[in-house]
C-alpha cells in the first residue's frame, strides 16, 4: 500500500465521521421540534455507511477496487415518536397529546464523541503517513 | 518546448515550479472555503500528463462539491510530491558532483 | 547517462585504462583489469541510468514511491563512488610504480 492510497483512505474516514457527527448533531438540534398534527414531523436521520470503490481505483479501472467507506443520511424508518401530554400546545393533537421525534439525547451524545476520536484518530494516521514518507526520504542520508 | 528531451535536472526543476503553484492554489482553495463568492481554482498543463509542462491557475468552473478533507489530501499528496522531488534532485546533484570531481573523498 | 556525465565517465575511464595497462606491462591478463573496469562502467551506466529513469517519472508525476526512490538513487550514488574508488587506486598504483622504476 502507498503512501498516497494511504492519505485518499484516511481522508474517506475523515470524511465518514463527520457525517456521523452532523447526523448525530442534527438529530440533537431537532430533538425538541413539533409539527401539526397529521403533519409529518422531523424524521431522525442515521449516517448509513457502505463501502464504495475509491475515486482513485475507478479512474484507473482497477479490477480489483480498494473499497473505501462512504457515508450517507438516510431518514429513519419505523422510529416511533415520543408522545408527550400537553394540552395547551398549538401542536397538540385532539387527545392533547404532542409528537416529538424519537431521538435519544443519550446515544446521540455517545456518537458525537466516537465521531470527534474517530476523526483525530484518521488525522493522527495520516501524520503517521507523512512520516512514513518524510523518513523514506532520509535513505541514503550521509 | 518539449521538456522531454531536456535534462533530468531541468525537467525535476520544472516539475517543482508546478509543484509550487498548485500549493498555492491548494492553500488559496482552503482558506477561502467559507468566503462569499470565491472562485475555487485548479491547475491546466499544457502538456498531456506524460510530459512535465508549464501549468497556469485557471478557476474550477466543475462545480464539483469538494470537502475539507479533500483539499487537505491534496495538499499534504502535492506536498509529499515535492518533498521527494527535492531530496531526489539533491541525491542526483551530489552524484554529478562526484563524477565530475573524483579525488574528493 | 546523460550526454555530459557520459562524456566525464568517458575521462575516467581513459585514465584508469591507461593506469589498467601501465600495471599488467608484460602481464598476459592485460585483458582482465579492462574488463573489470568495462563491466563496473557497465554497472554504473544502468544503475545512473536507473536513477535518471526515476527523477523523469517523478518529474512526469507518476506515482513514485518514495522509498523506492531513493533507494535506487543511493544505488546509483554507491556504484559510482565504487567505480571512482577502482579509479583512483589504479591511477594511484600506477603513479607508485612510475615512480619506482627510475
Amino acid at each position: 500500500m502507498d503512501y498516497f492510497k494511504a492519505i485518499e483512505i484516511s481522508a474517506a474516514g475523515m470524511a465518514v465521521q463527520q457525517a456521523r457527527m452532523e447526523a448525530a448533531t442534527l438529530n440533537l438540534a431537532n430533538m425538541n421540534t413539533t409539527a401539526a398534527p397529521g403533519t409529518p414531523g422531523y424524521r431522525p436521520v442515521t449516517a448509513v455507511i457502505h463501502a464504495v470503490p475509491s475515486f482513485s481505483a475507478r479512474l484507473n479501472g482497477e479490477s480489483q477496487p480498494m473499497m473505501l467507506p462512504q457515508a450517507a443520511l438516510v431518514p429513519q424508518t419505523g422510529a416511533v415518536p415520543r408522545t408527550v401530554y400537553e394540552p395547551g400546545h398549538p401542536n397538540a393533537d385532539a387527545a392533547g397529546m404532542v409528537s416529538y421525534p424519537a431521538v435519544d439525547h443519550t446515544q446521540e451524545m455517545f456518537t458525537v464523541m466516537t465521531a470527534l476520536r474517530a476523526y483525530e484518530a484518521n488525522v493522527a494516521a495520516i501524520q503517521a503517513t507523512k512520516m512514513l514518507a518524510a523518513k523514506a526520504l532520509e535513505i541514503g542520508n550521509q | 518546448m518539449s521538456l522531454a528531451a531536456a535534462s533530468v535536472i531541468e525537467q525535476i526543476s520544472a516539475a517543482m515550479s508546478v509543484s509550487n503553484l498548485q500549493h498555492q492554489v491548494n492553500v488559496s482553495n482552503i482558506a477561502n472555503r467559507d468566503t462569499l463568492g470565491y472562485q475555487r481554482m485548479r491547475l491546466q498543463f499544457e502538456h498531456a500528463m506524460s510530459e512535465p509542462g508549464a501549468a497556469t491557475v485557471v478557476a474550477d468552473r466543475s462545480n464539483v462539491p469538494a470537502s475539507l478533507e479533500q483539499d487537505l489530501v491534496a495538499m499534504s499528496t502535492n506536498l509529499m510530491q515535492y518533498q521527494t522531488m527535492a531530496r531526489a534532485l539533491g541525491r542526483y546533484l551530489a552524484i554529478v558532483a562526484a563524477i565530475a570531481n573524483p579525488n574528493r573523498g | 547517462m546523460q550526454p555530459g556525465l557520459e562524456a566525464i565517465a568517458a575521462v575516467a575511464v581513459s585514465q584508469a585504462g591507461v593506469a589498467a595497462g601501465g600495471l599488467s606491462q608484460g602481464a598476459t591478463a592485460t585483458g582482465a583489469f579492462a574488463n573489470v573496469l568495462q563491466s563496473k562502467l557497465q554497472d554504473l551506466d544502468t544503475d545512473v541510468g536507473a536513477a535518471e529513469g526515476v527523477l523523469r517519472d517523478l518529474a512526469a508525476g507518476k506515482a513514485v514511491q518514495p522509498h523506492e526512490a531513493m533507494i535506487t538513487l543511493e544505488r546509483a550514488r554507491i556504484s559510482v563512488m565504487t567505480f571512482l574508488q577502482v579509479r583512483n587506486k589504479l591511477v594511484e598504483s600506477y603513479q607508485d610504480l612510475m615512480r619506482m622504476q627510475l
